[in-house]
């Protein structure tokens, strides 16, 4: 797991756990398309999964694999972007 | 059969367990394909009962068409499993959905994962993914369920998944095309026609991780689905004594109940069956498929056999195949009579049953074999039984001469009341017509992906799958029709 991206995911989601999930969601339909986003929530634990960045994280690679990381990096982009949007 | 490193799961048949190393790879995802008709759901449902039965394996069903009232019915006639009490004890789960929208997919989606954890199932069937890949707007997301939820997800709990997919009739493809990539394994099932009757088999495609003994392989949907597997002869050491059916009335009965049913009660008694062999038949497969339930129960019965065996076998090789009937060498001797030429009578002494003939000079020998049948039936009280290789006559006598030869004795034969049983090996283009012609029965054995198949030409008939079995003690022919 990128230290990095994990230490990101932190970041966000102390400063606000529902849009931290909220982008988590997001990204995961944008990627893999409703069906599949839904069905992996379900899986890795629901909606409450998604408010934690270090279950998230690990359930997505261990489903995902490698493959797992380059869904990170975009959901990471799309964290920085949804905060420069809300910024004063 | 040739063992697997990886952990396997029963297909639901034996048969077809034994060609792939013991089943599918446990965990794997297997795509089925075929047109309309070919057996795809009977083939998942079977994977589905036979976990539940025979190996207590949960099993869960995802179907997009079927209704379950009608599925469990289905299931309920062919393979005698009460579904309702499953699914009450959480071993056969059927989910009912219609065909639906995009957002129903990620709905059933969720209810299968959460049932496959709940029952913590090891089979899972989706029927169809064709069904529900018609549910997106974008062709790649259902690839991406394919991958993501199906060959990830579920492959994770352990649980191996059989993929339906639809083959619309004259289609090239067999799915939408990346299907056949994802999936570990890819089975196509087929129904087409062999010798103008129903023959359906399936092609094993891809099977990852696999030692594939047989890629194509004949089924039946005959109480459900069953893999026809390549004819294997049985010969049993100490035989037990073949039981003999008494003939009923106008007829000659076989020891083989079922060849008998196909036959009406047995060939007709005053007449003449031809029975024609197919390319790469062997002797074995031949002779354990009908000449010996026919011979067995005519010496079970007291009645004499008159035998003219094929070029390249003498008495002896016939001799052995038929003492696997039970029968002393002795008891043969005493009721068998075989028709030789001179050179293949073996040891040079004097054996009884065994009639000599010179093989250039067709009507004394056919006078010869004439006076054996009247002598037969003068000393046992019945006429023989008359086993005629026809490709014997054409060795020696050359066509014209032999179909006079065949065409004398088949009257002969009937003036007796008996039957005459003419063989026919693959040898002159037409000659099976002309043979055809002459006689009142007409079968044919053939052989397909190693398996053979018995047909009636006259009276036609379905194909029926040979296979022997020995339950009895002796080797006998199992005949399931082709369905």
């Amino acid at each position: 797991m990128d230290q990095y991206i994990f230490e990101g995911f932190k970041m966000y989601a102390n400063k606000n756990r529902q849009v931290f999930a909220k982008t988590i969601r997001h990204s995961l339909n944008e990627i893999l398309g409703g069906a599949a986003a839904e069905t992996l929530i379900y899986y890795i634990g629901g909606n409450k999964a998604l408010e934690d960045p270090d279950l998230i994280m690990r359930r997505l690679m261990d489903v995902l694999g490698a493959g797992a990381n380059a869904i990170f990096k975009y959901m990471l982009r799309e964290m920085e972007r949804s905060a420069q949007k809300h910024e004063p | 059969m040739q063992r697997s490193s990886r952990e396997r799961i029963s297909t639901g048949d034996r048969n077809l367990d034994l060609l792939i190393q013991g089943g599918f790879p446990k965990g794997s995802l297997i795509l089925l394909a075929g047109n309309p008709g070919v057996g795809k759901t009977v083939f998942s449902a079977n994977f589905i009962c036979k976990g539940v039965r025979d190996f207590g394996e949960a099993g869960i069903y995802v179907s997009l068409a079927e209704d379950r009232n009608v599925f469990y019915h289905n299931i309920s006639s062919h393979f005698g499993i009460n579904c309702e009490e499953c699914a009450n004890k959480d071993m056969c789960i059927f989910l009912d959905y219609a065909t639906v929208k995009e957002e129903g997919v990620s709905a059933i989606l969720e209810s299968m994962l959460e049932e496959i954890m709940r029952v913590n199932a090891k089979r899972l069937v989706i029927d169809s993914f064709t069904a529900m890949a018609q549910a997106f707007k974008d062709p790649f997301e259902s690839r991406i369920v394919l991958h993501t939820i199906l060959g990830k997800i579920v492959r994770k709990t352990g649980c191996t998944t059989l993929l339906i997919c639809e083959t619309p009739f004259g289609a090239d493809m067999i799915s939408s095309g990346m299907e056949e990539f994802v999936a570990d394994g890819v089975i196509v099932l087929r129904a087409n026609k062999l010798e103008d009757r129903l023959f359906r088999d399936l092609e094993i495609k891809k099977l990852r991780g696999t030692f594939v003994r047989e890629r194509e392989i004949a089924f039946t949907l005959k109480g459900g689905f069953k893999v026809i597997p390549p004819f294997q002869p049985k010969f049993i050491e100490k035989p037990l004594k073949c039981k003999s059916i008494p003939n009923p009335p106008g007829k000659i009965a076989t020891a083989s109940p079922e060849l008998n049913c196909i036959l009406g009660g047995g060939f007709l008694a005053g007449s003449v069956a031809f029975l024609e062999i197919g390319d790469n038949i062997t002797l074995d497969q031949s002779h354990l498929s009908i000449l010996l339930p026919l011979q067995w129960n005519a010496i079970g019965n007291g009645q004499p056999v008159l035998s003219i065996p094929s070029p390249g076998f003498n008495h002896r090789l016939i001799l052995a195949h038929m003492m696997q009937g039970g029968f002393s060498e002795e008891e043969l001797k005493r009721l068998v009579r075989f028709v030789e030429p001179k050179y293949l009578g073996g040891t040079g002494e004097e054996e009884s049953h065994i009639i000599c003939i010179g093989g250039k000079n067709p009507d004394e020998d056919l006078e010869t074999i004439n006076n054996e049948i009247f002598r037969l039936k003068q000393e046992h009280g019945k006429p023989p039984l008359l086993i005629l290789s026809a490709n014997t006559f054409l060795f020696y006598y050359g066509v014209t001469c032999s179909l006079k030869m065949i065409s004398t004795l088949s009257t002969v034969m009937r003036e007796h009341n008996s039957l005459m049983l003419l063989l026919l090996r693959p040898s002159f283009e037409n000659l099976n017509r002309t043979l055809g012609a002459l006689s009142d029965t007409h079968l044919k054995i053939i052989r397909e992906h190693g398996a053979v198949f018995l047909y009636g030409v006259k009276p036609r008939t379905h194909l029926y799958a040979i296979e022997i079995d020995t339950p009895q003690g002796y080797p006998m022919p199992k005949l399931t029709p082709v369905v």
